[in-house]
């Protein structure tokens, strides 16, 4: 069985984030990237079916800069077997919609069964890449799943929906997007981390794909990135209760505006 | 001896003498070497340099047995069996290798004034044994102390000795009985042959004839005995002592990660062979249990069941065939008994040949994270905290000036100079609380004219967490790091208030080739009240008693600065709690605990807050980080807020110096 794992560098979640002053991005000087969070229960899920399966093979893919091929390491230290970077500078200006073709142009030519991906980047947040993936390869994709068992053929995932559980079955190809709960990601060991180290990764441009710029330009375009209004103090009424009362509904009309 | 020899034969008691010594000497030795055999299984480990250092320890821990007085009443009894058992192991070498008795070979010397000696320290000596004895028998059997466990062992061992004792003295009273003059002052010796005053020479002769083979029959089975018991310990405890570690106290082996091919302990021949000889030596006494604070809260380690299981491992392992090959951690040794040990140290420093403990808890933790990736899963957020964050709580390594923003402190860079650098460590600068500390600090050295400046975000975590709970490959990671930062620096002392961290870059660091000198808060600000340029003047109304942390006092051995700066305090009445100084209780926190969740029996903290309680202070204080942290949790928890706060003790001297 062969598994694919589609990964992401972000930067890590405890990072400062503050917009540009011009508004035109996020500055991230000083934040430290790791692997996507979600995409690690991908690749522990990964793991978990090849310890189930002798004969799988993970190969786990980025579409990122050099430094990515560090959430790559990773990944191969928790235990996937083959890494492919995705590496052209033209790659970094894309969209959602473009990272998903430039994803499918590298997984095609491979033999596949299972493709794994986190439920979204904990970056830009936009979810959609499982899913535009899972439409370019024509194959069925399942989002934001907590369970998965893999038979020949086929697979049936859990997601939970507010107040209920839904369980698809589907045919094998196919695509998963891992939600938390899924499991539970494992630390790597140290053996497994320096034999990482020395791990050769396979590195793809534009053109080694077969891609033209045209192929993969962004159709949607940031227009501003500014920073919520900053959270104001709590205040305290003191003072006797009918005074108190009658403040709060003031402020509740005049200020909240809620009434 | 002379009796024994009229009766049967000079020849034929030399023979039945040296066939019966030469066969239990055999027997000693075949003992004693299988036992060392599987010592040798066990990897290198140096522990032959500093002689000097060494053999003074002999004397020190083993012939006056410095550490057994720890347990004032334990250690008199131990101490005077011991030398009993050196005054009569002369005597019998004298029989061995002269053929006669001591008392007759010294008589001829300094008008026999030597034998009376010598036989009136045999006779008190004799008799403080079989007391001693006998009261080591009712503590096992009437008072039941728990730390020593019944077991037959121990009491063959006390029936030996009390038989050989008894054999003694009633040869010595038929001796007297037949008209033999004693050498020296023997009083129990002659009221016992009062009592023999009705018996016929010729009896009494026939009697000591059998008593004294019976005596010198014991003494053989002993020496074959000893070998196979845990009286081991008198063969091997002095060894032990000598071959002791002599590296500071707080310095984990360093693992060679790049050239390793595996870490930790996962088999039992992965351990030093001087680990493995620690298990031999063990007289299974039992002071390490009774100050482990894990083992006082329920949590499933007992320092000596640690040592005991792993001897029986040791053993049953030598024994090869194809028995199951499972790790010791989990099979062995319980997982929840490896993360539960806080590293304090309590029961190396009590363990009165110096077992080290602690560092097989850690080989097994090493095994655990390195090997498997398994620990409790509250560590693994600490872990990646710490890998990208440089430190362990989940907030942004960018923060970590945060709490000094307004106070205008100098960052060092690189290639600048600063007389102190200030350590702050990741409480200071991420703990709401502890940053009260680190600010405080900063005034004080601020009022004392200290040239002063931190390393602001460059600083990272020193290690210690990751080190403690088994992640030494984490731990090399950060700590070169901020040792390439502290090279890149001028300096001529770190200070810190957090004892993790002074022990890191001072006992750890210069593994790693950082040789810094490093000295914490209490230390200095000691110094700056001797020098007067600190001047505690406002006085602080309160009871204090001072908690000494475990890595601070046992590792550090820093315990008189605290007090020396509180009792500098005005108003400050100093109450000690009962565990005190080496004695001390942990917080609960320390080697890497602080990290992890406590759900197995009683809390730690909520021991330590109700032991200082029973002493009445106002103010709890301490001189580190974690400990804070604790007691302010576990005061709040047992809700006693309204009687008992927790405080550093900077934060003491800040209030009374920032009255002036």
């Amino acid at each position: 069985m062969n598994i694919i794992v589609c990964v992401k560098h972000v930067p890590d979640t405890e990072a400062v984030i503050k917009p540009h002053p011009d508004g035109s991005g996020i500055a991230l000087e000083g934040s430290n990237y790791v692997l996507n969070p979600y995409d690690e229960y991908a690749v522990e899920e990964a793991i978990r079916i090849k310890e189930a399966n002798a004969d799988a093979t993970i190969t786990v893919i980025t579409v990122g800069p050099d430094d990515a091929t560090k959430s790559l390491r990773t990944a191969i230290a928790m235990g996937a077997d083959d890494a492919i970077h995705l590496n052209d500078p033209a790659f970094l200006e894309t969209d959602s919609q473009g990272i998903a073709t430039i994803l499918a142009a590298a997984i095609r030519p491979l033999p596949y069964d299972l493709i794994l991906c986190g439920k979204q980047a904990v970056d830009n947040d936009c979810a959609q890449v499982g899913a535009a993936l899972a439409e370019l390869l024509g194959i069925p994709g399942i989002s934001v799943i907590t369970e998965l068992s893999v038979e020949t053929g086929k697979a049936t995932a859990h997601r939970e929906l507010e107040g209920a559980t839904e369980i698809i079955e589907c045919t094998l190809p196919a695509l998963f997007t891992a939600q938390k709960g899924l499991n539970e990601p494992r630390y790597p060991a140290l053996p497994m981390i320096m034999k990482a180290k020395r791990k050769e990764i396979k590195t793809l441009d534009a053109s080694a794909l077969g891609l033209s710029p045209g192929d993969f330009a962004p159709r949607s375009r940031r227009l501003k990135v500014s920073s919520p209004p900053p959270r104001q103090a709590g205040r305290v009424l003191e003072g006797k209760v009918s005074e108190v009362v009658t403040e709060v509904v003031r402020l509740i009309r005049e200020e909240a505006k809620i009434l | 001896m002379e009796l024994v020899k009229q009766t049967i034969g000079a020849a034929s008691t030399y023979v039945i003498l040296y066939v019966a010594f030469a066969v239990a000497l055999l027997l000693f030795i075949r003992g004693a070497r299988s036992k060392m055999s599987v010592v040798q299984r066990g990897t290198p480990e140096g522990r032959t340099d500093r002689v000097r250092e060494r053999i003074t320890g002999l004397l020190r821990y083993v012939l006056f047995q410095g550490r057994l007085f720890k347990y004032p009443a334990a250690g008199l009894m131990h101490v005077l069996i011991f030398w009993g058992f050196l005054v009569f192991a002369l005597g019998y070498a004298f029989i061995i290798f002269t053929g006669g008795e001591i008392q007759g070979r010294l008589s001829g010397i300094g008008g026999g004034a030597l034998s009376g000696i010598y036989g009136t320290f045999q006779e008190i000596f004799g008799i403080l044994v079989v007391v001693s004895v006998i009261i080591a028998a009712i503590r096992r059997h009437i008072l039941k102390i728990q730390r020593l466990e019944i077991n037959r062992d121990a009491d063959t061992t006390l029936l030996l000795i009390f038989l050989i004792m008894a054999s003694h003295f009633v040869v010595q009273a038929l001796g007297i009985r037949l008209g033999e003059k004693l050498h020296g002052w023997t009083p129990l010796s002659q009221v016992l042959s009062g009592t023999m005053a009705g018996m016929s020479p010729a009896g009494a002769a026939n009697l000591a004839v059998v008593l004294w083979w019976a005596h010198m029959f014991l003494i053989f089975g002993f020496l074959v005995y000893l070998p196979r018991s845990k009286h081991l310990h008198i063969l091997f405890g002095p060894f032990n002592v000598y071959f002791r570690s002599l590296r500071p106290a707080g310095e984990l082996p360093l693992i060679d990660i790049e050239n390793a091919e595996s870490f930790g302990a996962e088999k039992i021949e992965d351990y030093t062979w001087k680990s493995l000889f620690d298990l031999l030596s063990c007289a299974e006494c039992g002071r390490c249990q009774d100050h482990c604070p894990a083992y006082a809260t329920e949590k499933p380690l007992s320092p000596k069941r640690l040592l005991i299981d792993l001897k029986h491992e040791l053993f049953e392992s030598a024994t090869g065939g194809d028995r199951e090959a499972d790790p010791l951690a989990g099979r062995t040794i319980e997982e929840d008994a490896i993360w539960a040990c806080t590293t304090c140290r309590a029961c190396q420093e009590q363990c009165p040949i110096f077992i080290e403990h602690t560092d097989k808890l850690m080989e097994l933790r090493r095994y655990l994270t390195l090997m498997q990736g398994r620990f409790p899963s509250e560590a693994t957020a600490a872990f990646k905290s710490l890998e990208t964050n440089y430190n362990p709580w989940p907030i942004g390594w960018s923060e970590r000036a945060a709490w000094a923003e307004d106070l205008d402190l100098r960052k060092l860079d690189e290639g600048e100079e600063t007389d102190v650098l200030l350590w702050i460590g990741c409480a200071g600068a991420f703990d709401d609380r502890n940053k009260k500390v680190a600010r405080a600090l900063v005034g004080l050295l601020r009022k004392a004219g200290v040239d002063v400046a931190f390393l602001g975000t460059d600083e990272k975590c020193c290690g210690d967490p990751a080190r403690r709970l088994g992640n030494e490959y984490l731990y090399q990671t950060l700590a070169r790091e901020n040792v390439e930062t502290l090279k890149s620096r001028k300096f001529r002392r770190i200070v810190t208030a957090c004892p993790h961290c002074l022990n890191t870059l001072a006992a750890e660091y210069p593994q790693l080739g950082g040789e810094f000198h490093v000295v914490h808060a209490m230390e200095l600000l000691d110094e700056l009240l001797r020098t007067g340029s600190l001047k505690p003047a406002g006085t602080v109304s309160a009871t204090v008693s001072f908690h000494d942390s475990c890595y601070l006092g046992r590792y550090n051995n820093i315990y008189d600065a605290p007090r020396r700066v509180l009792d500098a305090i005005p108003g400050v009445t100093l109450k000690e709690m009962k565990k005190n100084r080496s004695s001390s209780f942990c917080c609960g926190a320390g080697g890497g605990r602080m990290w992890l969740e406590e759900n197995i029996g009683t809390r730690i903290n909520h021991a330590r807050i109700e032991q200082a309680a029973e002493v009445g202070p106002d103010i709890v204080a301490s001189g580190c980080p974690y400990c804070l942290t604790m007691f302010e949790d576990g005061i709040k928890e047992k809700e006693m807020s309204e009687n008992l706060r927790a405080l550093d003790v900077i934060e003491l001297l800040d209030q009374s110096v920032g009255k002036t």
